[in-house]
């Protein structure tokens, strides 16, 4: 499969956690070719089930659909639109920004501001916070009443750049990077026999609480599970604690983690010879991860990421290299994966 | 209204909602098939039916203070319960279970401006030694604060509207529907102030397919306040998203169009604060469909709380009409 | 035996060895037993009568302590905190680093370098370092890998009188207790479990509660005391020496108030020393045992500790008795509590 192709398409559908339907509705019809069951659930995850004719056991894939965004939340009395935020966001980027205003049908808009001409000295220096954000829509009040109802999500405008040397630009690539990913390791897989039930679950609403890997856990209650996501890479200004793109999958060791998984995962990857780097997690992993390890009565559970530069912003920066190896990391360790029982500590 | 007054009037501390629940019981009791409490005291009214399992929610706890000290001279050192804050609770009058009333001070040479906090503020119920007051009151002992409920024109001014408000609008609810082919239940949940406990637990058992949660919301038509899309008196306000939960969005548009083929006045929510029963309901196992109905209340978690009667009448009519159904959305 | 308790290593996620022990020491008093896969031990007691409700105990097996992040070009190692820790008493602490328990210190740049305004300031434990005696990268790797955990090193030491000092007493006096009363028979079922991850969230008390299903249970815990210099008597948390402390409510829950009636009443009823908490701060596993489960009466008797997360712990023996046969008490008498809690229903 072509990764890239495949992230471009995710990345250009816009679903804000709650609001992720097109992107479920996609995946769903993905999955159906080489999977025996795909449901969504009630909050919307798409679960999908290849299942094994010859042995039993259940190993669960796990990443995030929804991305990060805005919501309509009034119209004032000259038509502009006023938003919150959904999902962490940074305000300071949003000045100066074209989205896509999904209301009765999608709008282009621009997130304005008081211009610096009109604006104070302190408010000159000041961070404009979501209070002094709108979007221009371009419409009267009145046809903007009736086009944008309140709750309407908005998105960032679909970028999709191809940089030099292999790396990427987009929005939302947290985390429709890794659910190429998914879709890279079944089309891998489809024609394997595993020797156990292999569960892709794309789940909703993590950037609002890792809600929707909650009830996916629950209910696939597999042996298993490997939430993939995306990690801080390394950029001129900070070098603490990320990881330099290209340097293949990130692997998190701390108490979220599994460690008898965690150790057969990196020998797995040591056998095939793909390179990888360590990160500590000391506490919360911030991932869908954290809600699965403690879904039922515990799943062990692994987390594996991919170095991404300026998350949470319309240039979510990548390397095509990583997508690929994180892809083949999994299929390595998905053919060698054999339950043993009860995986204990 | 009577029915309202008396409900708001009744105390129910988070964890303390014995007495509230038992008066709830009494209003229902010849209205369903079965009634039950369970471990937290969560009371939950079930009105069978052979269609989806259908939860619908309001928490019948409210704000208070807890004595945790008694000092020598007989002053009452206090913790909160639930989202209180410092500056509304000073000088309130605030009343024990038992009775007993006292007064919120502060420490006279606090800094009212910057350093006002519980530590270091205290109820006088009017003890001269530490004897005298635990004579009155035990550490453990919760305190409400004082808020008679009068009508306003067309508005109600109460203390705990919140949520009051919700457990009269589920009362109303389960009197006036008489055939369900849904299967109803029906939840009074506890500890909702203190972090959703109740349904956290509740939904866990009863696993429903679609969850409901009724509670109060803030709202936008006040001077200087955060611009929010609600106003009193435009109706119930069907949730879109708060800090704990992002409606179903077909629940959602369901009950906008309930609402719109029977003229029942709408409008919708988004909280940018607070959460509500719903967020744990919605991921609680594996999960419900879920959405939450709000009346609008100004001056929320104070003994102030305003609302208007033809929101609670809008929400009590969106209910019973959703009830009815038997319904099928994408 | 708190001794060999509080100096067993055993920081949130990596609770074998402490796991391990008490399974060497108990397991012949138990009927059924069960290791999860995040680590919990659960022992089941049956009791010498049939009863409908569970009962269950919980005390905690993990303490707060460090984790490798990182290993510096010259060998020292960078770390982060598993569980919360005060920045403050980390400085010129001894540790013990990874599963061989190498030993190492916590240095600091020696006073006489520091600048004036340097010395004001508090240092961060992201400024830290461990010193394990390696002067290279790769020296050090041969010992020490990202993710391995420190644990503070520091014996169990009696003080004058009944007082005691060790770290880790938090929660090994629950674990302690709970390991004595194992041994005797009780009219009632009673799971005995020891948690994981307490520290980190309640996390593998959410698993168990979610496993058991328990009706009545009670956490045995250590909680802050701070009858120190410069605190007002009205917010001691509790006090050394005034017995065990019965819970009201704290930042995670709210005591089941007839419960916590009971036990008082036990407590008044045999002479048993006992305090109520004068703050609401913290919270332990209490917070997740009375929901993850479909709803649990829960209370929790603690025992006073002062410097609590740190290597200089100090609680009272005379506490620990009176925590001990407090427990007891309830254990015997809990059949009576039930009958009374079902007539009233």
């Amino acid at each position: 499969m072509n990764i890239i192709k495949e992230i471009k398409q995710l990345s250009s559908l816009s679903g804000i956690s709650g609001y992720e339907h097109r992107i479920s509705q996609y995946l769903a019809n993905k999955f159906k070719k080489y999977c025996d069951e795909v449901y969504i659930d009630s909050i919307g995850n798409v679960i999908a089930l290849k299942r094994s004719e010859v042995g039993s056991g259940k190993v669960m894939l796990e990443a995030h659909i929804d991305e990060i965004g805005m919501m309509v939340k009034s119209i004032d009395d000259n038509g502009f639109v006023l938003i919150t935020s959904v999902g962490g966001i940074d305000p300071r980027i949003l000045y100066g920004n074209v989205v896509n205003v999904h209301g009765v049908r999608d709008f282009i808009g621009v997130i304005g501001a008081k211009p610096p001409h009109v604006m104070t000295d302190d408010e000159y220096s000041d961070v404009i916070d979501f209070d002094k954000l709108y979007i221009d829509v371009g419409m009267s009040a009145e046809e903007a009443k009736q086009n944008i109802p309140i709750g309407s999500p908005v998105t960032f405008d679909c970028l999709n750049t191809e940089l030099e040397s292999g790396y990427f630009a987009s929005k939302s690539l947290d985390d429709r990077a890794s659910v190429a990913i998914l879709l890279d390791v079944l089309e891998t897989i489809k024609d394997v026999d595993l020797g156990y039930d292999l569960y892709f679950c794309a789940c909703v609403q993590e950037e609002v609480g890792l809600r929707g890997s909650l009830t996916a856990a629950y209910a696939v209650n597999p042996d298993v599970a490997i939430a993939i996501d995306v990690t801080h890479a390394t950029t001129p200004d900070e070098s603490k604690g990320t990881f330099k793109c290209g340097c293949g999958p990130v692997i998190c060791k701390g108490p979220n983690i599994h460690k008898t998984l965690c150790n057969n995962f990196i020998s797995c990857l040591n056998n095939a010879s793909i390179p990888f780097e360590i990160e500590v997690e000391s506490g919360n992993t911030g991932t869908d991860a954290w809600s699965i390890q403690t879904a039922k009565e515990g799943i062990p559970t692994l987390l594996l990421s991919l170095p991404l530069k300026y998350m949470h912003t319309p240039v979510e920066t990548l390397n095509i290299k990583d997508c690929e190896s994180v892809s083949s990391a999994l299929v390595e360790f998905l053919k060698s994966y054999k339950r043993t029982g009860d995986m204990l500590c | 209204m009577q029915l309202l007054e008396k409900l708001t009037q009744i105390s129910g501390v988070s964890a303390n909602e014995n007495e509230i629940s038992e008066y709830i019981i009494n209003e229902i009791k010849n209205h369903c098939d079965e009634y039950w409490k369970d471990n937290l005291g969560n009371l939950i009214v079930h009105k069978k039916g052979d269609g989806k399992k259908i939860l619908i929610s309001a928490h019948m706890d409210e704000i208070g203070l807890m004595a945790n000290y008694i000092d020598d001279k007989g002053f009452v050192r206090f913790a909160s319960v639930g989202g209180v804050d410092v500056y509304t609770a000073l000088y309130q009058r605030v009343v024990f279970s038992n009775g007993v009333e006292g007064c919120v001070c502060h420490e006279s040479k606090t800094d009212l401006k910057k350093d006002l906090k519980f530590t270091n503020m205290y109820i006088d119920i009017g003890a001269s030694s530490k004897s005298e007051a635990e004579a009155k009151i035990l550490m453990g002992d919760v305190a409400v604060f004082k808020g008679d409920f009068s009508v306003i024109g067309s508005k109600v001014v109460s203390k705990a509207l919140d949520n009051r408000l919700g457990v009269y609008a589920l009362i109303e609810t389960i009197k006036k529907i008489s055939s369900n082919t849904l299967d109803l239940y029906f939840l009074f949940s506890v500890q909702e102030e203190i972090g959703l406990k109740g349904a956290m637990a509740s939904s866990y058992s009863i696993k429903p397919d679609i969850a409901i949660s009724v509670d109060v919301t803030d709202t936008g038509d006040t001077p200087g306040c955060e611009t929010m899309d609600i106003k009193l008196g435009d109706g119930v306000a069907i949730k879109i998203m708060d800090k704990s939960v992002i409606t179903h969005k077909g629940l959602r548009d369901f009950l906008t169009r309930t609402a719109k083929d029977n003229s029942i006045a709408h409008q919708f929510e988004i909280l940018s604060f607070g959460g509500t029963d719903a967020g744990a309901m919605q991921t609680t196992g594996s999960g419900a469909v879920t959405g939450a109905l709000s009346i609008p209340v100004r001056y929320i978690h104070t003994p102030c709380e305003t609302a208007s009667v033809s929101d609670i009448e809008a929400c009590i009519k969106l209910l019973c009409e959703f009830c009815k159904k038997d319904f099928i959305f994408a | 035996m708190l001794k060999i308790l509080t100096e067993l290593n055993a920081v949130a996620g990596n609770e074998e060895k402490i796991a391990d022990f008490i399974l060497s020491q108990v397991s012949g008093y138990a009927d059924d037993i069960i290791r999860d896969s995040m680590g919990n031990l659960i022992f089941l007691k049956k009791g010498k009568k049939q009863t409908s409700k569970k009962i269950a105990l919980f005390a905690h097996m993990d303490e707060v302590g460090l984790i490798c992040t990182d290993i510096t070009d010259d060998g020292y190692i960078k770390f982060d905190c598993v569980g919360h820790i005060d920045d403050r008493v980390l400085l010129t602490q001894k540790v013990l680093v990874g599963d061989d328990e190498l030993p190492g210190v916590i240095g600091i740049k020696a006073v006489h370098l520091q600048e004036k305004e340097e010395r004001k300031k508090v240092i961060k434990k992201e400024d830290m370092y461990i010193d394990i005696g390696f002067s290279t990268k790769e020296e050090a790797q041969k010992h020490v890998s990202k993710g391995d955990y420190i644990a503070l090193d520091s014996p169990y030491v009696r003080l004058n009188g009944r007082r005691f000092k060790a770290k880790a007493i938090d929660d090994r006096v629950g674990c302690a207790i709970m390991m004595e009363l194992m041994h005797d028979k009780y009219d009632c079922d009673v799971y005995f479990c020891f948690s994981v991850q307490e520290e980190m969230g309640m996390r593998g008390s959410s698993v168990l509660t979610r496993r058991i299903k328990p009706d009545v249970a009670l956490v045995l815990e250590a909680t802050t005391a701070s009858d120190t210099a410069f605190v007002p008597e009205h917010l001691y948390a509790t006090r050394l020496g005034e017995g065990p402390v019965i819970s009201l409510m704290d930042k995670g829950s709210y005591s089941d108030i007839a419960l916590r009636k009971f036990i008082v009443g036990l407590a008044q009823k045999r002479n048993i020393k006992y305090q109520f908490k004068l703050t609401s701060n913290g919270a332990n596993d209490s917070r997740v045992i009375q929901t993850a489960g479909g709803g649990c009466v829960v209370n929790a008797i603690s025992l006073p500790c002062r410097y609590i997360h740190s290597a200089v712990s100090v609680a009272d023996g005379g506490d620990y008795d009176e925590m001990k046969r407090l427990v007891r008490a309830v254990l015997n008498d809990i059949g009576s509590f039930i009958e009374k809690g079902s007539e009233e229903a």
